[in-house]
C-alpha cells in the first residue's frame, strides 16, 4: 500500500503518514486506531512505544 | 518527497514578506519627520495590494504542484499552525509593549504606527518559520 493510498483512506495528508514513518509525528488515538483498521490488525502491531533516552 | 501545500505556502510568506516589507522598511528608515507622510501611506498601500497578489499568485501554485491533492488541513498540520501561532503572539505581545513605550517617548506618529507594523511583519515571520521548522524538523 501506498503512503497516499493509506493517507486517503485515514483521512491526513501523505506528509502525515510519512512523517509517522520517520518516527517525526505521533498522531492522535483516532488517527492510530484508523490505521491499525486498514490494516486490519490490534493498535500494538502498528504502535509501539519506545521511552525517549 | 514533495512538500504539501502548507508547507509551501509558508515558504511563499516567508520570502513574500520579507521581500515585500524589507523594501518597505529600507524606504521609510531612518524616518524624514516624526509622522507618518503621504508618500510613505501610499508605499504601504502598493505593497500591500503587491503583497495579496503573492500570495494569491502563491496559492496558485502551491495548489499546482501538490500532485497528490492531499486535503487542505489534518491534525498535524492543525497543531503546527497552532505552535506557529502561539509563537507569533509572544511577538505581538513584545510589539504592543513597544509601541506603547513609543507613544510615551517619541513625538508623532511615525514610531507608533511602524512599533505596531513591524510586530506585526515579525510576527508574520516567526509564525511561518515556525511552521516552516516543524514541517522540516519533524512534529
Amino acid at each position: 500500500m501506498t503512503q497516499s493510498a493509506l493517507a486517503d483512506e485515514v483521512g491526513v495528508t501523505r506528509q502525515t503518514v510519512y512523517a509517522i514513518e520517520k518516527n517525526k509525528y505521533s498522531p492522535s488515538l483516532e488517527v492510530a486506531f484508523r490505521i491499525a483498521q486498514v490494516f486490519s490488525v490490534s493498535l500494538d502491531e502498528v504502535f509501539q512505544y519506545q521511552p525517549e533516552e | 518527497m514533495n512538500n504539501g501545500f502548507n508547507e509551501n505556502f509558508q515558504w511563499i510568506t516567508l520570502l513574500g514578506v520579507t521581500g515585500v516589507y524589507g523594501y518597505y522598511f529600507s524606504k521609510v528608515l531612518p524616518p524624514s519627520g516624526p509622522d507618518v507622510t503621504a508618500e510613505q501611506i501610499v508605499l504601504f498601500t502598493a505593497l500591500l495590494v503587491l503583497l495579496v497578489v503573492i500570495y494569491i499568485v502563491g496559492a496558485i501554485l502551491c495548489v499546482a504542484i501538490d500532485r497528490f491533492r492531499d486535503p487542505k488541513e489534518d491534525e498535524r498540520d492543525k497543531l503546527i499552525r497552532l505552535k506557529g501561532r502561539r509563537n507569533a503572539s509572544y511577538v505581538l505581545t513584545l510589539g504592543t509593549f513597544v509601541a506603547m513605550a513609543c507613544a510615551f517617548f517619541t513625538v508623532g506618529n511615525f514610531w507608533v504606527m511602524h512599533a505596531l507594523l513591524g510586530s506585526l511583519v515579525v510576527s508574520q515571520l516567526v509564525e511561518s518559520a515556525t511552521q516552516v521548522f516543524c514541517y522540516r524538523r519533524g512534529f
